[in-house]
């Protein structure tokens, strides 16, 4: 996950430095959510005894969903990029009319990532940690996301 | 005008089996739970989807009651066609109970509806993944991902809604039946027995 992770960060501070077209926004910011979900796709089936627990490969996703959480995702939302301005995106437009709930549940997706790393030594600590964070996706997606 | 002090008999018959009043009174309350859950309760949706099985398999019942149950269970005989259901709306507004015994031209239909949205719901709901990887619909891997992601959800939500509007309207002609009509249905549904005047 280091390349991707390498990629993304280029990315972000690319968005920074130019003025990005809204395409490239939509793409970046869907590619920082599926790496989010590539994480995820380890941890939540062990957490639900889909698949055997295995701490090495639970540790390297907690690593990394918890250092992508610290991402600060707001420059990839620019003004004009939601469902209602173009065909490639799911961001309802209540993100720009209401930016503080928005970054208030991506705080808590931030808050619950940290706690990743500590929580995915054994199986009975990660599942809550799996069930605390996945919520966190659930909240802001029904608030935010559009289907 | 109706009468009934006045008629001279009463009959006590059966309406309703104990396998339709039990699949009534359980999807009364497995709906509410469904419902209440999915729009208000814990992020992580156990127990939604607890409820959502529990609506599954009551609609299996009730959907093979309909062929081998009781005769006023069975959906030969409580959907009507569309002759029955003209005559029956001619006659709604009257102050006269139309006198059924069983599910009404129109009630008989809006059973079926119910059904219908009913079995939508949990087929959608079976099939949903809202990519957060904590509520996946146990059917969602098996479907292709535009209708697991976007049209499952999609159609979960608005039938939610529609459904609550059709129950609105299911209770709104209980409440009609009662005030207007002056029959109580509710009470056939809990013990089985109507009086029907000779
Ligand atoms: C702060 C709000 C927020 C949080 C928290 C959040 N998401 Fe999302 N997510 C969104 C939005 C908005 C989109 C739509 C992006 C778009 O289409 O432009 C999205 C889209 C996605 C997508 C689809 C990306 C694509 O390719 O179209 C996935 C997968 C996803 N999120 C997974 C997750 C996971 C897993 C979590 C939790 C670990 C999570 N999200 C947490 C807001 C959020
Ligand atoms: C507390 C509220 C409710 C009351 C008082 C009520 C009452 C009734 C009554 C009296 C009947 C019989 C109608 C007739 O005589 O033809 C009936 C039938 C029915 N109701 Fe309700 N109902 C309620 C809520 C619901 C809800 C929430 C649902 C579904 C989600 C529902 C679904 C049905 C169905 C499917 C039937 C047909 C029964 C059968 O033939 O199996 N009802 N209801
Ligand atoms: C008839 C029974 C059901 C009812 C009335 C019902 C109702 C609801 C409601 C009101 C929501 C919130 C929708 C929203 O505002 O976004 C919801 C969401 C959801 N339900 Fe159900 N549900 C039912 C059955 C099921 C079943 C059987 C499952 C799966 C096993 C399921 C899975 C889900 C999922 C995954 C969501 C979140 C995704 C989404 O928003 O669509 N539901 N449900």
């Amino acid at each position: 996950m280091r390349k991707p992770l390498l990629a993304l960060t280029f990315t972000l501070a690319a968005s920074a430095a130019f003025a990005q077209s809204p395409k490239d926004a939509v793409e970046a910011r869907q590619g920082f959510f599926d790496l989010l979900g590539a994480q995820m796709a380890v941890l939540a089936p062990m957490a639900q005894g889909k698949m055997d627990f295995d701490a090495a490969k639970a540790q390297t996703a907690a690593n990394n969903i918890a250092a992508l959480a610290k991402v600060d995702i707001s420059p990839l939302f620019v003004e004009g990029t939601s469902v209602d301005d173009m065909m490639e995106t799911h961001a309802k437009s209540e993100i720009w009319s209401n930016m503080d709930l928005f970054m208030e549940k991506a705080d808590a997706l931030h808050q619950a990532a940290a706690e990743m790393p500590d929580a995915a030594g054994s199986l009975e600590t990660l599942q809550p940690a799996v069930g605390k964070l996945g919520g966190t996706c659930k909240s802001c997606h029904d608030e935010f996301r559009s289907k | 005008m109706k009468d009934t002090a006045a008629s001279p008999a009463k009959k006590t018959v059966t309406v309703w089996d104990p396998v339709v009043r039990l699949f009534h009174w359980l999807l009364v309350a497995a709906f509410a739970a469904a419902w209440g859950l999915g729009e208000w309760g814990p992020n992580q949706m156990t127990w939604h989807f607890y409820a959502g099985y529990a609506i599954a398999g009551l609609l299996a019942v009730r959907l093979i009651w309909g062929f081998v149950g009781s005769r006023t269970a069975r959906f030969s005989h409580f959907l009507y066609g569309p002759k029955a259901v003209a005559d029956y709306l001619r006659h709604l507004p009257s102050k006269e109970s139309s006198g059924h015994v069983g599910h009404n031209p129109l009630g008989g239909w809006s059973v079926l509806v119910m059904l219908g949205l009913l079995i939508v719901q949990v087929v959608t709901g079976l099939t949903s993944d809202p990519q957060d990887y904590i509520n996946v619909g146990p059917l969602a891997g098996s479907v292709p991902e535009s209708i697991s992601t976007s049209w499952a959800p999609k159609i979960h939500e608005f039938v939610a809604t529609l459904l609550l509007i059709v129950v609105g309207i299911h209770i709104a002609a209980i409440v009609y039946y009662r005030t207007w009509k002056g029959v109580n249905l509710v009470k056939p549904m809990i013990t089985g027995k109507k009086e029907v005047g000779e």
